[in-house]
């Protein structure tokens, strides 16, 4: 199970990466902003994680519909986080969570393929 | 506020019940076991998954060529697990062709029942695939001292084990054996009687007899040791539950954060 925690920890760390130069470059630019960010990521990001490695491993039929369901309930957690908060403009809190989701999961999957 | 946190609540409450159930689904009989086997399919590869039965995800997109010999540790049903390219997973038992014991293990190799505490003068054990040091380790950290090992093989002065959900093998030179204690002795006594006269029924033919007496010898442990076999099951339980204290430290947090502005 050691493994599993590896994975966790490896896919937190790359969103990170990503997703923080992302948020500080699309308006995230003071200390309670970015922590905000990196705390919505240390909410959502495990959780999909760990759910799509149980569904891979126990019920790879699933897998994908799985991913698409729990990337979208990251999207909104993230979202309503963003807009609650303030993190962003209240009227592009929604989409900038999803382009930030949409960047770390296009460069996971990038990964994935490279290596 | 309230809003946000009832939501937070029933999220970690509908993940924690979702737990048990992935749990369940992870669990499988499996005993331990100790011989090679020679990949041989009809059609050039052997899947390499993470369960004993193809419903489980591959470990690998790419098939274990064949032609290639693996350490089969453990078998649940037609399914055997092994080690390849550094990672443990399940391989189809019926596409391989099992390799023939050499006499210098038969006579070596012998079935016991017993407990023993890890105890080295550098403060950690190694857990090898195999009975000696020319073996490559199971994982890479060591046995801590302390620990308690049921050991179900012995050959030399090595005992075969289950450690974090894996079967391995450790220096019994490096151990102090546990003394039994009450209930369990009789089932221990017991099991030992009767493997050592499934042996003695079949001393003719050492592979089969050791084969005999390994099975009997795991499958009465199985039994009377539920600790070992549902250890897989806590360390997924317990990746569930540190989870989800993550996310409900991280949603205080974002609070706290936040009311300082």
């Amino acid at each position: 199970m050691v493994w599993i925690a590896e994975t966790l920890l490896n896919n937190l760390l790359i969103v990170m990466v990503i997703e923080l130069p992302a948020a500080f470059l699309l308006g995230a630019r003071n200390f309670r902003k970015i922590t905000t960010v990196m705390l919505a990521n240390l909410i959502t990001n495990p959780v999909v994680v760990f759910c799509s490695l149980v569904t891979m491993l126990f019920a790879s039929d699933w897998s994908v519909t799985v991913l698409i369901i729990s990337e979208i309930a990251a999207f909104l957690c993230e979202g309503y986080i963003f807009y609650k908060f303030r993190i962003f403009d209240k009227k592009n809190a929604w989409l900038i969570s999803l382009c930030l989701n949409l960047i770390s999961f296009g460069a996971g999957e990038i990964i994935e393929k490279i290596f | 506020m309230k809003k946000f946190i009832t939501v937070s609540m029933v999220a970690v409450l509908l993940f924690l019940g979702m737990i048990p159930a992935f749990a369940d689904a992870a669990a499988w009989d499996e005993k331990p076991v100790d011989y090679y086997v020679y990949v041989s399919t009809p059609d050039g590869g052997l899947n390499f998954r993470h369960g004993p039965g193809v419903e489980y995800a591959k470990v690998f997109e790419e098939r274990i060529p064949d032609g290639v010999k693996l350490h089969i540790v453990a078998e649940s049903g037609n399914w055997g697990m092994t080690k390849y390219n550094g990672y443990y997973g399940w391989v189809a038992l019926k596409q391989t062709t099992k390799v023939q014991p050499t006499t210098k293990k038969e006579t070596t190799t012998k079935t016991v029942d017993y407990y023993v505490y890890v105890s080295t003068p550098d403060g950690g054990l190694n857990f090898r695939e195999g009975p000696g040091v020319d073996y490559a380790k199971v994982i890479e950290e060591r046995i801590p001292d302390g620990v308690k090992l049921h050991i179900v093989t012995e050959s030399g002065d090595w005992g075969m084990t289950k450690y974090n959900g894996y079967y391995g093998w450790v220096a019994l030179k490096q151990t102090t054996k546990a003394q039994p204690t009450t209930k369990p002795v009789a089932t221990t006594v017991e099991t030992t009687t009767q493997v050592e006269e499934t042996a003695a029924a079949v001393t003719e033919n050492t592979t089969e007899s050791t084969m005999l007496a390994t099975t009997a010898t795991t499958e009465a442990i199985n039994n009377t040791e539920t600790d070992n076999s549902n250890a897989g099951n806590m360390m997924f339980l317990l990746i569930g539950v540190i989870l989800v204290l993550v996310v409900v430290i991280a949603v205080l947090l974002i609070f706290i954060v936040n009311k300082k502005k």
